[in-house]
Formats: C-alpha cells, sequence, structure tokens
C-alpha cells in the first residue's frame, strides 16, 4: 500500500495517526501518531509531538519526537524539541536544540 | 491558472485517521477517516472507505463514502451510488446517482435566486401593518 503524502501546499491544524508510513511535505500544528515510518521533507515545517517507528527528518521541526526505531537528522534539517529513540544518527549540518534520550 | 498549479494528490489512506482543519490548493483523496474542516481550491474525492465528518469547501466534489457535514463547492458535486451523507449542499451542479443516500437542504445558484423575492415581501407586508 504507498504511503500517505501530505502535499506541499497543505495545512493541517489537528491530531493525525495512522498505523502505516508517512510523508510530510507540508505544514502541519498538531500531533502526529503512526505505527510506521515517518518522514519529514525538505521545505516542511511541522509544529508536532511525533511518535512513530523509524523518523526522518529533511525539514523544520518543533516538538518532541519519540521513536520505537531509527531516527536519522539529514543534513539542513531543524529540530527543536527532545528526542527519545533507541538508535540515532545526526548528519554533519543538522541543526538540534533540545535533549536526545538512547533507550536500549 | 490551474496549469500553473503543480497538479499534486495529496491521499489519506484507510489506516490514517485525522481530527482537525486541513487548508490546500490541491487536488486531496480521502480514504481515511476525518473529522474537522476540510479547505481547498482544487477537487476532493472521498472514496467508498472514506468517513468524513467535516465541512467542506472545494471545487469538484465526487463522495463515494460517508459525509457527514456541509459542502460549499464551486464546481461539481456527484454522489455516486454508494455515497452516503447528512447535510446541506450549496453549489451550482449537483448529481445524485441513484442508489446513493442523502439527508439534507440543497441550494444551487438558481434557487437562490427563487427564494430571496419572498424572502423579502413578508417583511415589507409587516412594515405595511405596523404603520396602519
Amino acid at each position: 500500500m504507498p504511503k500517505t503524502t501530505i502535499g506541499k501546499s497543505l495545512f493541517l491544524d489537528g491530531e493525525l495517526s495512522g498505523i502505516d508510513g508517512l510523508v510530510i511535505e507540508g505544514k502541519i500544528n498538531g500531533r502526529i501518531e503512526v505505527g510506521g515510518a515517518i518522514s519529514v521533507e525538505k521545505g516542511s515545517v511541522v509544529k508536532a509531538d511525533i511518535k512513530a517507528n523509524n523518523v526522518k527528518i529533511s525539514g523544520e521541526v518543533k516538538g518532541n519526537i519519540t521513536s520505537t526505531g531509527n531516527v536519522h537528522y539529514m543534513e539542513d534539517c531543524s529540530v527543536t524539541g527532545d528526542t527519545t529513540t533507541s538508535r540515532i544518527l545526526i548528519e554533519d549540518g543538522a541543526t538540534i536544540k533540545g535533549s536526545v534520550h538512547i533507550d536500549i | 491558472m490551474n496549469k500553473k498549479v503543480q497538479q499534486n494528490i495529496t491521499t489519506l489512506h484507510k489506516d490514517i485517521s485525522f481530527n482537525g482543519k486541513l487548508i490546500g490548493d490541491e487536488r486531496i483523496i480521502i480514504s481515511g477517516q476525518m473529522e474537522g474542516n476540510l479547505q481547498t481550491s482544487q477537487d476532493l474525492t472521498i472514496e467508498k472507505s472514506g468517513i468524513v465528518k467535516a465541512d467542506i469547501k472545494s471545487s469538484n466534489l465526487v463522495l463515494s463514502g460517508i459525509l457527514v457535514g456541509n459542502i460549499d463547492s464551486k464546481g461539481v458535486v456527484t454522489i455516486t451510488k454508494s455515497g452516503r451523507m447528512i447535510g446541506d449542499i450549496k453549489s451550482e451542479n449537483i448529481i445524485i446517482n441513484a442508489g446513493a443516500q442523502y439527508k439534507g437542504t440543497i441550494l444551487t445558484k438558481a434557487s437562490s435566486k427563487l427564494n430571496s423575492p419572498n424572502k423579502e415581501s413578508p417583511r415589507k407586508n409587516s412594515r405595511l401593518k405596523t404603520k396602519r
């Protein structure tokens, strides 16, 4: 099944939840909870707490990130908030403000 | 104008549920569940598995799923045979196919013209009565 993509022109304000993965290109305020992987693409602005399995951030995120899998902060990403995960990868050039908890 | 806008399509798949406000300038397809407020300048499709409780503003709209809420459309509103809806529709062109379930008020551009003189006349009469 293809992933749900929140397009570039979209603005969501509220709670978004799902079982599968999610790709975000637009703007989101609120709360996100998915069972699959989440990918925040370049140019997107997310002001929300994120709960997901694998997390990949290339855009801007303000909020806490809780992951049950890997967290991957790409270069040029901007994250303000706490990260809780079991595995993390931070690329050269990523901007991060917040605490990181790595629970095994 | 529409040609300049990139033909992006956002699909909220079956397993996705959303609660809140959604505003956009692209084609939206909903197969999952949604509650709140939905606005797009492009077309909107609610698939058979889609359940929407929202007030909607859009261009053309095709409803094959369930909708509870009002529609304000600038294009054609189509309720297919599997569509079920409760709420008001404001649109110039409305198609309700055989088999569809619908409960609500329909307001087309022509019907709003018909209604307006009727609404004004009782007010004038009441004013005359008070003068007497």
